[in-house]
């Protein structure tokens, strides 16, 4: 789950010259442009909806519990059926409260237009801009 | 651009102002004009295209089963070659620089926004 705590400044750096503080004036620009997205506001509304929703961070808590306990046997492919059904049904049963489905889907939104975004600025510049900063993938 | 996403003209204008500044920035120019150098250079060229014949073979056999230690020979001869090239060796240095430079940037956007931004457009996407 990602934490949303967006902080926007005004322009500021006008003093230092070069392109360094260009890119920061637009990517702050960028930001805020990006906050005012339906997407966004969506996005950050849901996380806070489920980080306040005891049922749902209680599921979670369930299933996190239940999957650390197993971790070990599932690494090593040593769990039964009836242990893997359990862990499905606790995943199931957390994806299914409200907040955690409309959060899942207003994450979705807004994975689409920073890809849709991404496309855009790597278009730009020839080079993928998402894909550079992944760390283990190739730039 | 995925079908079934719109964006904006405010956000479209910014993610276009921010792709231009990152194009003016110094590795992404430098970037650019060492592709420029490379695509002028017909040697060059010519040794990638080695590179990625010989490759394309040395794949082809290894599906077939007939791989030799001849093959793989060819395809480290033809990239040897190719990476003493000065133009390829700036492309590559280029390539190294960009990449390393734009996941500052990402991080800058990151902190503002309170999550990943690459992460995001990554999620579903491929790799």
């Amino acid at each position: 789950m990602t934490q949303t705590s967006r902080e926007t400044e005004p322009r500021s750096g006008e003093g230092e010259s070069g392109w360094r503080s260009d890119v920061e004036r637009a990517a702050k620009d960028f930001v805020v442009a990006l906050s005012k997205t339906p997407e966004f506001e969506a996005f950050e509304h849901a996380y806070l909806r489920f980080r306040d929703d005891e049922r749902a961070q209680e599921a979670l808590r369930a299933f996190q519990a239940r999957q650390q306990e197993l971790q070990a046997m599932l690494i090593l492919g040593a769990a039964t059926a009836d242990q893997r059904a359990e862990l499905e049904r606790l995943r199931e049963a957390w994806m299914a409260e409200p907040s955690v489905t409309e959060y899942v889907q207003a994450q979705a939104s807004l994975s689409m237009l920073s890809r849709a975004i991404d496309e855009a600025v790597s278009e730009k510049i020839g080079l993928g801009f998402a894909a550079a900063c992944r760390p283990s993938c190739c730039g | 651009m995925d079908a079934h996403t719109t964006i904006s003209p405010a956000l479209l204008k910014a993610a276009e102002s921010l792709g231009a500044a990152l194009e003016r920035s110094e590795p992404i120019a430098v970037l650019r004009e060492a592709k420029a150098r490379l695509d002028a250079d017909e040697q060059a060229r010519g040794l990638l295209q080695d590179v990625a014949e010989a490759d394309a073979e040395l794949r082809r056999r290894q599906g077939e089963g007939t791989l030799t230690r001849e093959d793989i020979d060819r395809v480290r001869a033809a990239q040897q070659r190719a990476w003493s090239d000065p133009a390829i060796a700036a492309l590559a240095e280029a390539q190294r620089e960009a990449a390393a430079y734009l996941p500052e940037v990402n991080e800058f956007i990151s902190e503002l926004l309170g999550w990943d931004f690459a992460q995001m457009a990554a999620v579903q996407g491929s790799c």
